[in-house]
């Protein structure tokens, strides 16, 4: 059904009110009419046979048949009479207006019934030969009691009918103008109805708006104004007591927050402004739309979502989630979520978001430097360990190491040597596991240099080749012109060994283990999708070192890079290859990132710094042979042993030694000593005077003294960097006897010269 | 031949029987009596007013008897003449006109409710008329009965002939008119200054919605007879003497009787003779009537 306004509605009332009464009214006006006509017409009739019957009686009384005739004939002219007749008692025709029934007997139903008629009365009707209807009206005729005859006049209602008709065309006529006055009536009355309600119609919408300021005007002292002035107390009441719409809406698209109201079937009914900022969509593009298809959880659809809790009780839900954005942007965000209530019905949703992404990110950094901070304090704590037993096992291992090389080498075809050499190789082993805690530590001095991964890594297979075993395939993927890094050639073969193993040991029945290197650039792929979050931006080189092995458990990966973790067997691991890794890398300036799964593998992707620097060219290694010397050495240091095993050493190979225990005593031993000093081996940490305090004064004396520094454990590699320069050298302890001739030789520029047996 | 005898007798009764059944027939079919009358205003009153004696009569004598109500008195003579009618009800000087038709066995006379046997007219006008005297009448107009009424028509005429008035030379004008009342109505309503009327005329006025007091009687006619009933010469005397019984049998005490005289305005009948109406038929010549 159409909706009509109000104004048509009341004229469309009026109008047929006005119709329906107009036509009943008309109708029964008309019916009444014309039965009054009818009967008017009819007492008329009546008249007129009584007055036919009275004039005609005397004649009767008198049996004057030509005065009954004139009588008669004067009134049927009248065309509302077609016929009239005097019977007598027995039914002859005495006179008729048709002289040529008189004297006919009628004995048909009508004469029979006038006959037996004793007052005025309408007979039967009948059609008469036109069709038109005639009644048949009766007057006995008696006088003195005696019936002296009767007349039958007939009756026609044809100039009725005419009047009738007459009367209702013009009945018709009224009614119609009635009608169309009536309707104009109603349309002008509903007018002036209407338009007052129409104006408290469009007060209502500016209301509705949140224009509380409009008033609407009233006139007059009717209803409408009555109800105008309630609306307009109302409206002021409102005023009063309401905040209005819109200072609601500046409160909803003012808060910080993305709010959202979603219907209980999941559509959304209405966003603020943050929430359009945080789609990057305008609200009506949002509105009236699935709540999941500009914002989706992982838990939409599900029980646990906010609505379906909200809906099903829930008063207020706080939840942390992760949501994906149209665009597909993912971020992270803190969901409050509450009933909107009208009525003691949930009629809604109001869901608040707090975009908590960069919190988190924030977050997880501070967390990441947490823990990197607590990992630099366990490495301190690792280190400053390690350095304190590396000074004095160094001392130790040096002294180990330096006689049992120099017994292997004075006695070479002795039968204990193999004896010597298990002691020689036991300290060396001893020698790597302090290295590997003074790697951690990071206090071991780096030889770095420009080199290239691939060519390190290449020089390499062969090794690593025997080290993962023939059941393990190596792969081994260059990047063409792969960017060149400073490092330690040394400590990288250290960590590609230490993950080789680590890739055996994951591969127990075979696999295969790729060693990958790649240019990358951080500064273009680092948060750009916020997938990839690296620590360093720039151009970075990197090995990446795979197996497709056994893989590692969450709870393991976490660990990997902890000292002294491990899961292996108590003598197949020490739980310092990864952590040594780590310690390593960071060392070069470089990050490392590790991708396992269960039973699928393991990838280690080690990033290092890229230098412009051109890769030092290796010239051929010089032999190592050990050299023989005369010049005059000075040996300082506090642990006596290694004074004495240098002393035994240096001499073997010819040099004039003087040692010392301490600087005091070797300035004392200088000035007592008239000749000339070539060179000095000094420890570095020593009671009182340090080595290079020492070196300092030496040189005041001896302007172009050579030193070479040796030490367990260098608390500032830093210095040690700075003060090496072509007249010092600096050899870790414990160190091959061959390692300090090259370095004698260097320092001296002594003729290779071969050991003398 | 005692057979043919019997059969020539069964045949003459078979052939004469019809005819002898047609006469007894004819026997037993009484001649129907009509007594005509001459109203002397209007035929439907006239016929109401007498229709219940005639009623009366019939029953008496065992007779049926229809009334005729004549126009005139040559409707009456001819009537008379051809034997069409066996009684006649009228005025004195119609009976003295056609006293020749008339048994003088047969004559009876109507009385007054009083029971007086002649009446008399009364000369009405408006009591503003100016009208004093019979003399005041010469020039005006006036409103006579019809010729047929004794009272209205001759009664008058020799009232005023007495006072020298010639209805035709002395009044404006004059017209007969019918009943009392007609007259009466025509007199306070000034179609005429002046009329006559019955004696018991103004009593018939009362139902009707005028004052009355503007009417004055200006004069009274002198009495004459009340109406005839006589028989026509030719109808037999035991069947005169059975009406005469019937009607002189009327009694106003009775109470069927005295509605039946009511009707007809009279007291009952009485006896009479022709010489009775002498001295009227003297005035009549007079008049030059005849």
């Amino acid at each position: 059904m159409p909706q009509f306004s109000l104004r048509i509605q009341l004229t469309l009332l009026i109008s047929i009110l006005i119709i329906a009464v107009v036509s009943v009214t008309g109708f029964l006006n008309l019916q009444r009419e014309e039965k009054f006509l009818i009967n008017e017409d009819h007492r008329r009739a009546f008249y007129i046979a009584e007055k036919l019957a009275n004039d005609a009686k005397p004649h009767l009384i008198r049996y004057d048949r030509s005065s009954i005739y004139k009588v008669l004939h004067d009134i049927v002219e009248n065309r509302h009479i077609p016929y009239a007749m005097i019977l007598d008692v027995d039914g002859i025709v005495l006179m008729h207006n048709k002289a040529g029934e008189v004297d006919k007997k009628y004995t048909d139903q009508f004469s029979k019934t006038a006959l037996a008629t004793k007052e005025t009365t309408m007979g039967s009707a009948f059609r008469g030969e036109n069709g038109i209807l005639i009644h048949d009206i009766i007057v006995p005729i008696s006088a003195a009691g005696i019936r002296l005859g009767t007349l039958r006049m007939g009756h026609v209602h044809t100039e009725i009918k005419k009047v009738i008709s007459a009367a209702k065309r013009q009945l018709l006529v009224i009614g119609c103008v009635s009608i169309l006055f009536g309707i104009v009536l109603a349309n002008v009355i509903t007018y002036f109805v209407a338009r007052p309600i129409k104006g408290l119609i469009d007060a209502t919408h500016r209301i509705g708006r949140g224009d509380l300021n409009f008033e609407i005007v009233e006139r007059g002292q009717n209803e409408i104004a009555t109800l105008a002035r309630s609306f307009n107390k109302m409206t002021a009441d409102l005023k009063r007591t309401t905040v209005s719409q819109q200072y609601l809406d500046n409160i909803f698209n003012s808060s910080a927050d993305s709010i959202r109201v979603i219907s209980p079937d999941g559509i959304v009914t209405k966003v603020n402004r943050s929430f359009e900022t945080l789609l990057g969509l305008y609200g009506p593009d949002v509105v009236g739309k699935g709540c999941s298809n500009f914002l989706k959880y992982p838990f939409c659809g599900q029980k646990n979502c906010f609505c379906k809790r909200i809906q099903q009780g829930e008063q207020f839900v706080r939840m942390e989630s992760e949501a994906i954005l149209s665009d597909g942007r993912r971020i992270i965000v803190n969901i409050s979520a509450s009933p909107l209530i009208e009525n003691g019905e949930i009629v809604g949703v109001i869901e608040s978001i707090q975009d908590i992404t960069a919190q988190k990110k924030a977050e997880d950094k501070q967390q990441q430097l947490q823990a990197q901070f607590l990992q630099a304090q366990k490495m301190e704590s690792v280190g400053r360990l390690a350095g304190g037993v590396a000074h004095d096992f160094n001392n130790i291992l040096s002294v180990i190491l330096g006689y049992t090389d120099l017994l292997i080498l004075k006695n070479s075809y002795h039968e204990d040597t193999k004896l010597i050499e298990i002691i020689n190789k036991s300290a060396r082993k001893a020698t790597i596991l302090i290295r590997q805690l003074l790697a951690l530590s990071r206090k071991q001095l780096l030889e770095v240099k420009v080199l290239n991964l691939n060519t390190l890594i290449d020089d390499m297979l062969k090794m690593l080749g025997r080290l993962i075993g023939e059941d393990i395939f190596l792969e081994f993927l260059p990047w063409v012109d792969l960017d060149n890094i400073r490092a330690d050639p040394s400590q990288i073969e250290q960590i590609i060994m230490n993950l080789a193993v680590n890739a055996r040991d994951a591969m127990p029945k075979g696999g295969k283990l790729s060693i990958e290197t790649r240019n990358v650039d951080l500064s273009a792929s680092a948060g750009e999708n916020g997938k990839v979050d690296y620590p360093y931006t720039g151009s970075h080189v990197q090995l990446i070192v795979t197996d497709n092995g056994s893989g590692m458990t969450k709870d393991v990966l976490e660990n990997i890079f902890e000292p002294f973790y491990t899961t292996k067997e108590k003598e197949k691991g020490t739980g310092l290859g990864l952590s040594t890794v780590y310690a390593i890398v960071q060392q070069h300036k470089g990050f490392i990132k590790v991708q396992s799964d269960e039973k699928k593998g393991t990838s280690f992707i080690i990033h290092f710094p890229v230098t412009r620097e051109k890769e030092n060219i290796q010239e051929g290694s010089e032999k190592d042979v050990m050299r023989y010397g005369e010049e005059t050495i000075l040996v300082v240091d506090d642990e006596n042993d290694v004074t004495v095993m240098l002393e035994d050493l240096l001499s073997t190979f010819g040099y004039r030694v003087v040692a010392a225990s301490s600087g005091e005593e070797a300035l004392q031993l200088k000035q007592q000593f008239a000749g000339r000093i070539d060179l000095l081996i000094t420890d570095i940490t020593m009671p009182g005077i340090n080595g290079w305090q020492l070196a300092r004064q030496l040189r005041n004396i001896e302007e172009d003294l050579k030193v070479i520094y040796i030490s367990g454990y260098i608390k500032d590699i830093k210095h040690v960097q700075e003060m090496l320069h072509p007249q010092n050298a600096f050899l870790q302890k414990p160190f091959a006897p061959n390692a300090l001739m090259k370095q004698i030789g260097k320092l001296l520029g002594h003729q290779k010269l071969e050991l003398k047996s | 031949m005692k057979q043919s005898s019997l059969l020539i007798g069964f045949l003459v009764i078979f052939l004469v029987a019809p005819f002898l059944s047609l006469a007894e027939q004819r026997a037993t079919q009484k001649e129907r009596i009509k007594i005509a009358i001459l109203p002397c205003a209007d035929v439907v009153k006239t016929f109401e007013q007498y229709q219940p004696l005639v009623n009366y009569l019939s029953a008496e004598i065992e007779n049926e008897i229809s009334l005729v109500v004549l126009k005139n008195v040559q409707e009456l003579s001819s009537l008379l003449k051809q034997n069409k009618v066996q009684f006649v009800l009228h005025g004195p000087h119609s009976y003295i006109e056609l006293a020749r038709f008339y048994s003088q066995q047969s004559l009876v006379k109507s009385l007054t409710p009083e029971g007086e046997d002649t009446s008399s007219a009364l000369i009405i006008t408006r009591t503003d008329a100016n009208i004093l005297s019979l003399h005041d009448l010469k020039g005006k107009s006036m409103e006579l009965g019809q010729t047929t009424s004794g009272l209205k028509w001759m009664a008058a005429r020799l009232l005023l002939n007495q006072a020298g008035i010639d209805i035709n030379r002395d009044l404006s004008f004059y017209s007969q008119g019918g009943c009392c009342t007609d007259i009466i109505l025509d007199v306070y309503f000034k179609k005429f200054d002046a009329g006559v009327i019955c004696q018991h005329g103004l009593s018939e006025i009362k139902d009707q919605e005028i004052d009355i007091s503007q009417i004055k009687i200006l004069a009274q006619t002198p009495p004459i007879h009340n109406i005839v009933f006589a028989a026509n010469k030719s109808v037999s005397v035991d069947l005169i003497q059975k009406t005469i019984d019937a009607l002189l049998a009327l009694d106003k005490q009775n109470p069927l009787h005295k509605e039946i005289l009511h009707k007809a305005e009279c007291g009952g009948f009485a006896r009479t003779t022709d010489d009775h109406y002498n001295s009227l038929r003297a005035k009549i010549k007079e008049l030059g009537d005849y």
